[in-house]
């Protein structure tokens, strides 16, 4: 039982990050408007929150829209549903800026806010406008549960940061082992050499797990099950470097020999891995993935620090498993080799 | 170094022996090209001819291995190792592969002038373009000779070296093409040029580290 301690904290911290990961609801934000051009005089705007809670926060819902640095105010009021709420903006004639920002708020939900491109009509522009805009008290800015970020086109699937992104720190991990080994075989131990064996076989089976995340979360974000990216075409040429490494094992019969060559291997696809995942999606500038040319990774919208307080046990969690898994498969190894021999 | 450069004057002279294998190898990207040239006369797409040079390129890159591999058989190996010390041969291999592959791509470029003619063809500079093409054959004969000489240990040495070759000799491939593209159509990324300097560098200094290991038989 206590020498197994870092298991039982693997399998409770793997839980806590599968529970948490899938539990959290997302904060709330706001969806949509429902008009795409605005004139001057009299319009209705309906916005669509995503996870408010407009009909239990009624009486204190505010709805205003910001031109430029100035609010303008949402009147008449009227809640539709607990995502829903539409309100009568009045607009003038001049105005001092086109950004054009939708903003909802209650204490529960804090304030939600929404840019989009509008299209603007019939408006005279004039910088220097002399226009107070309406005074808007908010009394709660934040919302008032533990909630994951909501972001513009992540929604839901803002959660894949704890699956996908732990799977690649775990194959690296593995990998380095692998590596490593594979090193210490060379020089005279061909026993480690079952050890790079297993390292690299549990290593591809998170880069396998981490294509197939990464794979649907594209599905649902960019639109396509694979797309022209340097991030995954790496990710995908890695994947096919390490089976090669098992064709190359299993088309050698002799043991020490099998060691020799498979070591030799495996140190240059260490080397191509880093190449191919560290330097290579770096000279390409048209990469969709997120941290690379210049997209944002989860570390800039992650201002409350919900999503880092599940990020960092799923890589320990993440990689516990693999570390567990690869000890086992090296006694799998192990005992399929005395076998042979006997 | 003496050794060495005995070594890779011997390749040659066993090259120029066997004339009809060297011969089959040439004719076999004039064969490709011809047959390109046959499928579409007219073509005259900058990108499509990289993408096409760079395969004819892999291709004459795996008959140039496949051709060392017939040549030694287990026998003559063993009888190698005994003359010279593993570093140097694997080492004079390399320069001697990485030789043949820059000649044949270099041809297999003429054809493709002597073929389609040069509107499509305006290099932004022919320095830059020539040292592309060494650079990128060079490397992917140095790769390949790695490949090779870690297949030719195992079973099915050919098919081996076809998916070893193909593992090893992508981000090669990547490097080529966004050099050539640079060149032939503008907009070299600044770090294709360290990268297949890498990949020129790295399995030669892994091969003269690790082959030694490997022929520990």
């Amino acid at each position: 039982m206590m020498k197994n301690w870092w298991k039982w904290i693997c399998l409770l911290l793997l839980m806590y990050v599968i529970i948490v990961a899938l539990v959290v609801p997302l904060v709330p934000g706001s969806e949509s408007v429902n008009i795409t051009s605005l004139h001057p005089g009299l319009q209705r705007v309906e916005i669509t929150g995503y996870n408010t809670h407009f009909v239990q926060e009624e009486e204190n819902l505010q709805c205003y829209v910001s031109i430029g640095k100035t609010l303008v105010k949402g009147q008449n009021l009227s809640v539709i549903s607990e995502t829903q709420a539409a309100f009568d903006l009045i607009l003038p004639d001049t105005i001092p800026d086109k950004n054009v920002g939708f903003y909802a708020n209650t204490d529960y939900d804090g304030t939600i806010y929404l840019s989009t491109a509008m299209r603007m009509e019939g408006f005279i522009l004039e910088p220097n406008t002399p226009w107070k805009g309406d005074v808007i008290t908010v009394k709660n800015e934040e919302q008032q549960f533990f909630g994951f970020p909501f972001q513009p086109n992540l929604f839901e699937t803002i959660r894949n940061l704890m699956f996908h992104v732990p799977m690649w720190f775990t194959m690296f991990f593995l990998m380095t082992i692998s590596f490593v080994m594979s090193i210490q075989a060379m020089n005279q131990k061909p026993e480690k050499d079952l050890k790079a064996a297993a390292a690299a076989e549990i290593g591809l089976w998170f880069c396998a797990l981490g294509l197939i995340t990464g794979s649907v979360w594209a599905r649902f974000t960019w639109g396509a099950w694979w797309n022209k990216d340097p991030q995954l075409n790496g990710a995908m040429v890695v994947f096919i470097v390490y089976a090669t490494y098992f064709i190359l094992r299993k088309s050698v019969q002799d043991e020490i020999k099998r060691a020799r060559l498979s070591a030799v291997f495996n140190i240059f696809a260490f080397i191509l891995m880093i190449l191919l995942l560290m330097v290579m999606p770096r000279m390409v500038d048209t990469s969709l993935h997120p941290g690379k040319s210049g997209n944002p990774a989860f570390s800039k919208y992650d201002l409350d620090s919900s999503l880092r307080m599940v990020f960092y046990p799923a890589v320990v969690a993440w990689g516990m498993l693999g570390y567990w898994m690869y000890r086992w498969q090296t006694k799998v190894n192990q005992y399929k080799n005395e076998e042979n021999e006997g | 170094m003496q050794k060495w450069w005995r070594l890779v004057s011997h390749e040659f002279t066993m090259d120029f022996k066997s004339r009809h294998v060297l011969w089959s190898v040439v004719l076999f990207a004039l064969a490709c090209i011809y047959s390109l040239y046959l499928v579409n006369p007219d073509l005259q797409d900058t990108q499509m001819f990289i993408s096409f040079g760079v395969l004819s390129a892999l291709f004459s890159g795996f008959h140039t291995m496949q051709k060392d591999q017939q040549r030694l058989s287990k026998g003559q190996l063993i009888y190698w190792y005994t003359l010279v010390a593993p570093r140097t041969f694997i080492l004079a291999k390399m320069t001697y592969n990485a030789f043949f592959v820059v000649l044949l791509n270099l041809i297999q470029c003429i054809l493709i002038i002597f073929y389609f003619g040069t509107q499509w063809f305006h290099p932004s500079s022919y320095a830059e373009l020539i040292l592309a093409i060494l650079a990128g054959s060079s490397a992917m004969g140095i790769g390949l000779t790695m490949a090779s000489s870690i297949a030719q240990r195992t079973q099915q040495p050919t098919t081996i070296l076809a998916i070893l070759g193909f593992a090893l000799l992508l981000p090669t491939l990547f490097a080529f093409v966004t050099i050539l593209s640079g060149v032939l159509i503008g907009h070299t990324h600044f770090l294709a040029w360290p990268l297949i300097i890498i990949m020129n560098v790295i399995p030669f200094l892994l091969s003269s580290i690790l082959f030694p290991y490997l022929w520990r038989d």
